[in-house]
């Protein structure tokens, strides 16, 4: 569902298309999208800074949410440099879990055989703990960044995998018929039919996987913590007890999580109206 | 004639015999001690439930009665892979626990933390760097131009040995190989760091390798393994301190125990093991004895078993310092504390 701020934006978009001319810039939907969870954020620190100094909470249990804005921003140029490795992971395993999900599930959507041999094994590959496995790829990948992007991908791929299939296979038996009738190809119908249709299943997996890549590659970085990155600064920070800076790496990620969340929001938006021009014209 | 009248009598004795009954209570109060109280305290081993030699001498001691004599009820916990131990003893929830003495050293100086060490285990560190026989290295000096794996972090006695040698990482490829030895033995590091305790049984035995491990201690580095700590809010309180000294008095008696005994020690082990998972005893024999090697020392035939000194921990202090492990040198004179032991080997 399209909040009400995107919506706006829609409108606007649409208005721009067609030649409009667009009034002064309106601030107000942005801010009704980015304030809420600004406020809420703050009033979570608030509520913690509160709890913390009244019941008085050992800052070994838990820190106090001052103490690791402060770190935040004095060590900025550690935790956005760290920050950057995760996110490289991170993209890295999504690129490649999303795209084999999706080319998997094109499979699968047209052969229920291979649907039938393939799910348990994905299945089987889900359920494993992802943890008891990266020993094993540091063995078959090496002992650089290939093993971290795999687990981002192996964590990745299970949500888009299952959207994708069912998007693949969400068409208008109508026009299914049509595009038959015409003697299209299966690429043709898979082009102008089935490719359109799985187009918000996938954006609605990536939305789950796009959080997912980045907790893989910081358990990834927690294994492999030579090479820096967000989740060796936790791992490094919580065995030196000094939580303010555990806490505030978190921080850092939050923002890359929210960052790459509304990426995914804006992309979806920009490709749901590319893919609407073909098919309008088939 | 009868001194007092039989009406009298009855009366005469209940008085005597409360008096009797007071006398003796009042004399079983003034005769006991602080001793005679059942205390009880929290320990929390470091890792999950297995023979190292500190979480042994709680199990002994707990299995053999030692804790009983003592009049110490223990509430014996395992942080697991959590490292949680180490904030909830600052937290007050744990009495006791167990780490490295560097890693309690580190966590001292870089955030803080008020531990002190009360009992040292290994006299030597945990630490060791395996090489496969078939590799030709025959010493640390050997590593130049090597495969060198280490796990997350390099660790401090590592630079030190190599620079015994006239080396730094710089003369080798050092590679972040995670916590699986079988990196070496399908040669992806030529040099794997390990945990003596354990990691040199599991590639002898389990992987059927021939291996030698160099430690930093031979080539005079000084290392130390694994001690009990408190906190120094903890040792404020004389109670606190009362139940430390039983604690330690019992776990030293556990400790010479097992090593008179290990069969027995590591039969009291598998009960604790038992309740997270089934024991492999041949591998928990391989590091209870690896342990007890490294805990007897000329220093502990001296004085005692976990004896320690001030220079052993400003040893130690100063090889982190100069490697960079520290980023503030450690008041070693508070980080330690050894009169529980002085009283109990008095």
């Amino acid at each position: 569902m399209v909040s009400e701020p995107l919506r706006e934006l829609d409108h606007l978009d649409a208005q721009a298309r067609r030649g409009i001319p667009l009034a002064p810039p309106d601030v107000r939907p942005m801010l009704a999208w980015v304030l809420p969870p600004l406020i809420a954020l703050l009033l979570l620190a608030v509520a913690v800074e509160i709890w913390v100094r009244v019941a008085d909470v050992s800052i070994w249990v838990m820190p106090r949410p001052t103490t690791v804005i402060e770190n935040f921003f004095s060590d900025f140029g550690l935790y956005f440099s760290e920050g950057l490795k995760t996110l490289g992971v991170s993209l890295g395993g999504l690129a490649i879990g999303t795209a084999a999900a999706t080319l998997l599930a094109a499979g699968v959507a047209h052969s229920n055989i291979l649907e039938r041999a393939v799910l348990p094994i994905a299945i089987m590959v889900k359920v494993t703990p992802v943890v008891a496995l990266i020993p094993l790829f540091i063995i078959w990948l090496g002992h650089g960044w290939n093993p971290k992007i795999a687990i981002a991908a192996l964590i990745t791929y299970f949500p888009v995998l299952i959207n994708a299939i069912a998007g693949f296979r969400d068409i208008d038996p109508r026009m299914h018929d049509f595009f038959r009738s015409v003697d299209a190809s299966t690429w043709e119908i898979f082009r102008h039919l089935r490719l359109p249709a799985a187009i918000p299943y996938l954006f609605a997996s990536l939305k789950i996987s796009v959080t997912l890549s980045l907790i893989g590659a910081v358990v990834a970085e927690f294994f492999l913590s030579g090479h820096g990155g967000l989740g060796a600064v936790i791992w490094i920070e919580q065995n030196n007890l000094r939580l303010e800076k555990v806490f505030a790496a978190v921080l850092m990620l939050t923002l890359i999580g929210v960052t790459l969340s509304t990426a995914v929001v804006l992309a979806e938006r920009l490709f749901s109206w590319r893919l609407d021009q073909p098919v309008a014209a088939a | 004639m009868p001194l007092f009248s039989v009406s009298l009598r009855r009366p005469l004795l209940i008085v005597l015999v409360a008096v009797a009954a007071l006398a003796a209570g009042l004399g079983v109060a003034c005769s006991s001690d602080d001793s005679d109280e059942v205390l009880s305290m929290t320990y929390m081993g470091g890792f999950v439930a297995q023979a190292n030699l500190p979480f042994v001498a709680v199990y002994v001691a707990e299995e053999q009665g030692f804790f009983a004599d003592e009049n110490l009820e223990v509430d014996i916990q395992h942080a697991g892979f959590t490292g949680s131990h180490k904030s909830l003893l600052l937290a007050g929830e744990v009495d006791i626990t167990t780490l490295p003495a560097s890693e309690m050293l580190q966590i001292r100086a870089n955030s803080g933390a008020p531990y002190v060490a009360v009992m040292l285990f290994g006299q030597r560190g945990d630490f060791g760097y395996a090489v496969l026989n078939s590799s030709g290295i025959e010493s640390p000096a050997d590593f130049a131009g090597r495969d060198v794996g280490f796990k997350g972090i390099v660790q401090a006695e590592f630079h030190a040995m190599l620079a015994a040698h006239g080396l730094t990482t710089d003369d080798m490829n050092m590679i972040d190989v995670g916590f699986n030895p079988v990196v070496l033995v399908e040669q992806q590091v030529e040099v794997y760091p390990v945990f003596l305790s354990n990691e040199p049984d599991t590639l002898t035995r389990n992987l059927n390798q021939q291996i030698t491990v160099f430690e930093a201690a031979d080539d005079g580095v000084p290392t130390l393994g694994v001690v009990y700590l408190v906190t120094e809010e903890f040792l404020e309180d004389e109670l606190n301190r009362e139940k430390l000294e039983r604690f330690l008095r019992a776990t030293v008696r556990a400790f010479e125990f097992a090593v008179e005994n290990p069969e027995a020690a590591i039969e009291d082990t598998a009960t604790f093991i038992g309740e997270e998972r089934e024991p492999d005893l041949v591998h928990e024999r391989f590091i209870l004895d690896t342990e007890i090697e490294n805990a007897i020392s000329d220093l502990t035939r001296a004085n005692g078993v976990g004896w320690f000194t001030q220079q052993q921990f400003r040893a130690l202090t100063d090889v982190l310092l100069e490697y960079g492990a520290l980023e503030n040198d450690v008041d070693v004179e508070r980080a330690i504390d050894r009169s529980f032991l002085e009283a109990i080997h008095r």
